[in-house]
């Protein structure tokens, strides 16, 4: 198993998982989506609302916002407490959210949060915890998804104009050069079989590989990426430990129950 | 009413590109290039901005 990153750009990340199972590529994919604990707002206490929006709506909108995660808070997880206060007329963003810990904070400012009219005041508190997104959505820190790589296959001697063929790709990977078609990069092909629809199928084959696949991950900001990838490793194999111990209580107690038997 | 901290269907913060979204389409722009320029690639974030209506000023002026 080897892993390649193709490019790193801001939050997102492209890398070939190469000679891997189907299963731990989509055991990869579930882990990142739904197992990376990180913080998120999840109880509010609410003082003061005079605004237009009820209650409810606050919270809600409270417990979407991504917050930044340090590595430490995963490792022991620990609450942090945000407060608001504010009166109208104004719009209240998120950067108006005061934490009690200065390295957990919004990943973005300007997110709106209410707008408040003349008057109208809001005070409130709200509590951050780790969790994980297969509770709730607020938790999750990325997307993801993986294709398995395409892999480009061409006959020269069966293709009778390779020009046509290279025009037909979308994404202009097949390139003419001293007559003879070659492709150049074909992690980029999103097998779309249009040049096997220009050139005939004996002349050209787009087929899968089912042990390299192509991830993107994109942060949320709650992490950069490879603690993101990191962090899906350790839960990873933290839960294959567990199911091996607990395969081999299992085994023991039903070896005992047959010795008895 | 507001737009939504993060998309409907995949989850992505969304709500930190709408002050720059509105001051840029109220000036004329095409909404589509906009959301191009602010990096909102798929389509389930883009539905979201483009079928917002921000009726929160309005009910400002229903308050007790
Ligand atoms: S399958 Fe589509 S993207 Fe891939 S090489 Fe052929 S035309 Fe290009
Ligand atoms: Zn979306």
């Amino acid at each position: 198993m080897k892993i390649e990153i193709l490019e790193s750009k801001g939050n997102t990340m492209r890398f070939i998982l190469s000679n891997a199972p189907l299963s731990l590529a989509n055991a990869l994919r579930k882990t990142l989506l739904t197992e990376i604990p990180c913080l998120a707002i999840h109880e509010v206490d609410i003082f003061e609302n005079s605004s237009v929006v009820f209650d409810e709506y606050i919270a809600h909108r409270l417990g979407q916002i991504p917050l930044i995660t340090p590595k430490t808070y995963i490792q022991s997880p620990r609450e942090v407490i945000f407060s608001l206060e504010a009166e109208g007329p104004k719009m209240v963003y998120t950067k108006d959210l005061k934490s009690s810990d200065p390295k957990v904070k919004p990943v973005y400012d300007n997110m709106p949060l209410i707008q408040l009219g003349r008057g109208q005041r809001i005070r409130l508190e709200a509590k951050a915890v780790i969790g994980r997104a297969k509770d709730h959505a607020k938790w999750q820190a990325c997307i993801v998804h993986y294709i398995m790589k395409p892999e480009i296959k061409i006959r020269q001697s069966k293709i009778k104009d390779p020009k046509i063929c290279a025009q037909a790709c979308p994404r202009k990977i097949l390139k003419v050069s001293k007559g003879k078609l070659e492709v150049t990069d074909e992690t980029k092909c999103i097998s779309c079989m249009e040049c096997v629809k220009a050139c005939g199928e004996d002349a050209i084959e787009v087929k899968h590989s089912n042990k390299d696949f192509i991830f993107t991950v994109e942060s949320f900001g709650n992490m950069k990426v490879k603690e993101l990838l990191n962090e899906a490793f350790n839960v990873l194999s933290q839960k294959l430990d567990d199911f091996s111990k607990e395969l081999k209580s299992c085994g023991d107690a039903g070896a005992r129950s047959n010795g008895q038997g | 009413m507001l737009i939504p901290i993060r998309c409907f269907s995949c989850g992505r913060p969304i709500a930190q590109h709408w002050e720059v979204y509105k001051s840029r389409i109220e000036k004329g722009e095409d909404p589509g290039k906009v959301l191009d320029d602010l990096g909102v690639h798929s389509y389930c974030c883009r539905r979201m901005f483009i079928g917002h209506r921000d009726i929160m000023p309005k009910l400002l002026d229903y308050s007790i």
